[in-house]
């Protein structure tokens, strides 16, 4: 069944948010700047990976790129919502402030704005500035802004929740 | 002949049963209420264990009409939620916990959780 999939899809994406909320506590041995990249890269993973289970339920097919939030406008239109009681939750949970805010976020992962892009900041690799490999996510301060890091640890946990609690509807409602 | 009252009735038993085979956000409690105004829509409010959520979610809303699978006359109204979100939604004095207050048990896993949440919602 369709939400027997899209559950494994939430699963993985609950424990990618498990784990950045582990390194937000930075255990040992972390330093002071290490967690904040690899938190953003989680809460990406999640948000990704929730949004995906949501187009297994939907039954819509994806890319397999690191750009759902593409998708996002097509989740909070009646035609292309399979699930018609699932609509008033997707509007609440997708606004266009959240849409706005996973954008952003999604733009961090390598390559998000194109594999040439060298000079982007992003969650993973070093970045160039005038052609020098220059700076590093770790430490950097887009990501060691604990307010911007709560904000992401937020986002994730809302669009994660948000698809789990669909999920678990459809699967009552097949179920019957 | 059939009335609108058994054809619903046998929907919620129906529903009911499916809802309680599951192994996973297994059902606790299920109280059936009917607001005044809603003709014959169905509303049930169901507890399950570890339904997805922070504890401070309001309980998940959602309508339905019906189905090959399940008949019935009107919409169902299904509002879902952890022991958690219902003990919060009961604190937080929610709409539906007090359209609810005039509900009726129709299932109950006979645990103390689930009587404290019959207690809680249906008051005494």
């Amino acid at each position: 069944m369709a939400s027997t999939a899209a559950r494994r899809w939430l699963e993985q994406a609950g424990s990618d948010l498990r784990v950045a909320r582990a390194l937000w506590r930075r255990p040992e041995p972390l330093l002071e700047g290490d967690a904040g990249c690899h938190l953003a890269a989680l809460c990406s993973q999640a948000i990704e990976k929730s949004i995906k289970g949501y187009l297994v339920l939907n039954r819509t097919e994806f890319a397999m790129g690191h750009r759902p939030d593409r998708y996002l406008l097509l989740l909070c239109q009646p035609r292309t919502v399979r699930h018609a009681a699932h609509l008033p939750h997707l509007s609440r949970l997708f606004t266009l402030e959240r849409r706005q805010a996973i954008r952003e976020l999604l733009e961090l992962t390598p390559g998000a704005l194109g594999v040439r892009r060298l000079d982007l900041p992003n969650t993973e690799y070093p970045w160039q500035v005038q052609g020098e490999w220059a700076l590093i996510p770790a430490g950097h301060p887009i990501f060691a802004d604990p307010a911007r890091c709560e904000q992401w640890l937020k986002l994730a946990r809302q669009v994660v929740d948000g698809l789990a609690r669909l999920v678990s509807l459809s699967e009552l409602t097949e179920q019957t | 002949m059939t009335t609108v009252q058994e054809i619903n009735d046998r929907a919620v038993e129906q529903l009911v049963a499916a809802h309680r085979q599951r192994t996973t956000e297994t059902l606790r409690l299920v109280i059936r209420f009917d607001p005044a105004g809603t003709g014959p829509d169905i509303h049930l409010l169901e507890v399950l264990d570890e339904f997805p959520g922070d504890d401070t979610d309001e309980l998940l809303h959602a309508e339905f009409e019906p189905s090959a699978n399940l008949l019935f006359l009107g919409r169902l109204h299904l509002y879902l939620g952890s022991p958690a979100q219902a003990l919060g939604a009961v604190v937080r004095g929610d709409a539906v916990i007090a359209a609810a207050r005039s509900g009726q048990v129709v299932y109950s896993d006979q645990s103390d959780l689930a009587e404290q949440l019959r207690t809680a919602v249906l008051g005494g």
